[in-house]
């Protein structure tokens, strides 16, 4: 603070400091200085300091002496609540309050807070009231809880948050992007709660229902055939005829092996005649979905009746959702996933396998074109053909081999549970590489501070990088022009379009109800509150405010992340 | 348009971008307004961090540049406002002996003054203080003593506990 006598020597001249201070030099006490325990306010706030100020002249029954509050306090970006705003501002800028109930000795007389204390009420009378608040706050920029939801999204600011908390909320950002890259597998196998039900690929209750009655009955089937087979076994053993027990099995074997073939190859001729559907292009999301969803009936040998549409619009709308770098990322990734299940394919997918490369199924599908098509539309047509093929393929298939090959995963392959475990742990990695090459694509863009994010790269949170982006944009478009006031106005200095500036405001205005906002800035993150008691706002005029920058703070990797 | 107005969007974009890169702005607010025929101003200022010469300097300096961004006329902030009040976060550190070299060190005897409630010490070491005193900085200002604890590097929780990363000041 300068007082009057260095400002004299500056200005050459006397100060307009009322006219009784004019004769009189101006002495500027001290009224208190109070220490506010910062985590006590804000939890993690490093300032919270309250100082009070006499602005009186020698004589101390000045009706015209000031009496002023500051305070001032680093927010760490966290949002306040009305118990923090209780701990630091004195209710209607109750004197007494930081006078005598401080928990530190201000070293304060008094005697001074008694005198000059106004009439306007008893509460005014009895404890006195500042004549002045001043309110600093830095990094004071913060996501409200109210408005999260809807302009957010799941984007959180984190830097209020528990560890706990925010751990939830990188819980919950992994969780949504498994599931999402779940949904596009159509991988249920991969959920912790259906481990003893890996090869339940139904969600609807009535289905499974169905397919349980229908593995009952084949059980039962297998139950007479076996003891059908027992009773032939009794016999060949008394007959001693083993060789020739044998020699059935293996024709029987070949008789069904014909059948699949033969029921698949009318299944593609009705598909490559007339009934050939038709897909999108395969650079959209509907193409890659439904590429995706052809390979995993094939591999999967899952049959998707009425389902299969609606799986194509959810992982088709999961794609257009994202940017044709990212969504061909994901799809290539998805694709090289479904690869590798192939090669670890169970016997009746092998099946398949050894099926398509039998059959030459490009070549079959090229054969149904004239010869006046152009290539690419050729190859493109092909190419839908293969996969309404391959889709019709598995459907054909699945019809028959998907109940046997269920109860027989069921009861007899042990080796399941360990395939199972690796491919759940190929899927983690899968899910933590879209989180970094999301991340990365971000930090190649625009973020390329090291530092900065250093923190955030390490826990791999998309949710906390765009939280960080948001706060930061947010921290920069705070500010407004320069407020210049003249003539009493002084409304103007007041900006409370934000939402976390119309809270604070609030919360303010809430513990001070005889004051005004004279002041309510916000440049960057720092902010300046000036509240004044309504009779003397009157008096006020010539209100200006301006703001500077002097640097770029390392503030941000401090603060906002976890 | 106005030229002024032409170059402060573009300094805004400026501005934005590089938040975008590094972080959070840092500066002040300088507000003043007359009442009863006294100019008064306030500025809330959050300035460099980090401990270091070089550091203090630079707050130093943010100090200067914020009064003068807050000039009225010929004169910044300080002079051309019959009072003026800087408050926020000046990240001024506490600047102990030389002979405490280690870190350890310097943690364990700022919270043995604290314990010992020796505010007084502690605002001897401060720099804020030290360069009010050698008119280094904010020549012709005032600061209060602070005679509670240092709030800065304080757990979570209630009480004062300090963590062991840097010194509390």
């Amino acid at each position: 603070m300068r007082d009057e006598k260095d400002l004299r020597g500056h200005f050459g001249r006397n100060l307009n400091f009322g006219r009784r201070s004019f004769s009189q030099s101006v002495k500027l006490g001290k009224l208190a200085s109070l220490g506010v325990s910062a985590p006590k306010l804000f939890n993690r706030s490093k300032f919270g300091h309250n100082s009070a100020f006499d602005l009186k002249s020698k004589n101390e029954r000045d009706p015209k002496q000031l009496r002023l509050l500051i305070c001032t306090s680093n927010l760490g970006n966290a949002e306040p609540s009305k118990e923090s705003m209780a701990a630091w501002i004195p209710e209607k800028g109750n004197m007494d309050s930081v006078v005598y109930e401080s928990a530190f000795d201000v070293g304060f007389d008094k005697k001074i807070a008694k005198r000059g204390r106004g009439h306007d009420d008893e509460d005014e009378k009895r404890y006195g009231h500042f004549d002045i608040i001043v309110i600093g706050m830095q990094e004071s920029t913060f996501s409200c809880e109210s408005s999260r939801e809807s302009s957010r999204g799941i984007s959180r600011q984190q830097s209020d948050l528990s560890n706990d908390a925010a751990n939830n909320i990188n819980n919950e950002v992994r969780t949504s992007l498994r599931r999402g890259s779940q949904d596009s597998l159509f991988d249920d196998v991969f959920d912790d709660e259906d481990e003893n039900q890996e090869m339940d690929v139904f969600d609807d209750e009535d289905e499974i229902q169905e397919m349980d009655v229908l593995f009952d009955k084949e059980e039962k089937k297998e139950d007479v055939n076996k003891e059908q087979q027992e009773k032939e076994e009794m016999e060949d053993q008394r007959k001693g005829e083993e060789e020739e027990k044998d020699e059935q099995e293996v024709r029987d074997r070949k008789q069904k092996n014909e059948n699949e073939v033969s029921i698949l190859s009318t299944v593609f001729e009705n598909n490559s005649e007339d009934k050939v559907p038709t897909f999108a292009p395969e650079g959209t999301a509907t193409g890659k979905s439904e590429i995706l969803i052809s390979e995993l009936m094939i591999n999967e040998s899952v049959e998707l009746d009425e389902g299969r549409d609606e799986i194509v619009t959810s992982v088709s709308n999961d794609f257009e959702g994202l940017e044709l770098d990212e969504s061909n990322f994901i799809f290539e990734e998805i694709k090289s996933d479904l690869s590798l299940l192939s090669n670890e394919m169970k016997p009746q997918s092998k099946k398949m396998v050894s099926f398509r490369e039998d059959h030459d199924v490009a070549s079959i599908a090229d054969s149904g074109f004239s010869d006046d098509e152009s290539e690419g539309s050729k190859v493109h047509s092909c190419q839908n053909i293969r996969r309404g093929f391959r889709a019709s393929f598995n459907k054909a298939l699945f019809k028959k081999e998907r109940p046997i090959k269920k109860v027989e995963k069921r009861t007899r392959d042990v080796s399941y549970v360990e395939d199972n475990e690796r491919k759940r742990s190929e899927m983690k990695e899968n899910t933590n590489r879209l989180d970094h090459y999301i991340s990365t694509q971000l930090m190649r863009k625009s973020l390329s501070r090291s530092g900065s994010f250093s923190k955030l790269m390490k826990r791999s949170s998309v949710s906390t990088l765009f939280s960080t982006v948001s706060l930061a944009v947010r921290s920069s478009m705070g500010s407004e022009n320069n407020v210049s006031v003249h003539g009493g106005k002084y409304k103007n200095t007041i900006s409370s379009k934000k939402k976390d500036t119309q809270v604070l405001s609030q919360l303010v205005g809430d513990r001070c109800p005889n004051h005004v906002f004279v002041v309510n800035y916000l440049h960057g993150a720092i902010r300046l509150m000036i509240l004044v008691k309504k009779k003397l706002a009157k008096e006020l005029h010539d209100v200006e405010c301006k703001a500077v920058s002097t640097g770029i703070a390392s503030v941000l990797r401090n603060k906002v992340c976890i | 348009m106005h030229i002024n107005d032409i170059l402060y969007q573009k300094m805004q974009i400026f501005i934005f971008s590089f938040t975008l890169l590094f972080g959070q702005i840092q500066g002040g607010v300088v507000a003043s307004f007359t009442l009863r025929e006294t100019r008064l101003a306030f500025i809330s200022a959050h300035l460099a961090a980090h401990e270091g010469q070089n550091y203090y300097n630079q707050r130093n300096q943010n100090i200067a540049s914020i009064l003068n961004g807050g000039k009225a006329g010929k004169y910044d902030a300080s002079i051309s406002n019959h009072h003026c009040f800087l408050l926020g976060d000046l990240n001024y550190r506490l600047k102990y002996p030389a002979e405490l070299n280690e870190k350890m060190l310097v943690v364990k005897k700022a919270v043995d003054l604290v314990k010992d409630e020796k505010w007084h010490d502690l605002n001897d070491m401060d720099e804020l203080h030290k360069g009010l005193k050698n008119e280094e900085v904010l020549v012709g200002f005032k600061t209060p003593l602070c005679l509670f604890p240092p709030t800065f590097k304080v757990q979570r929780a209630s009480g004062y506990h300090y963590l062991s990363q840097r010194s509390p000041r």
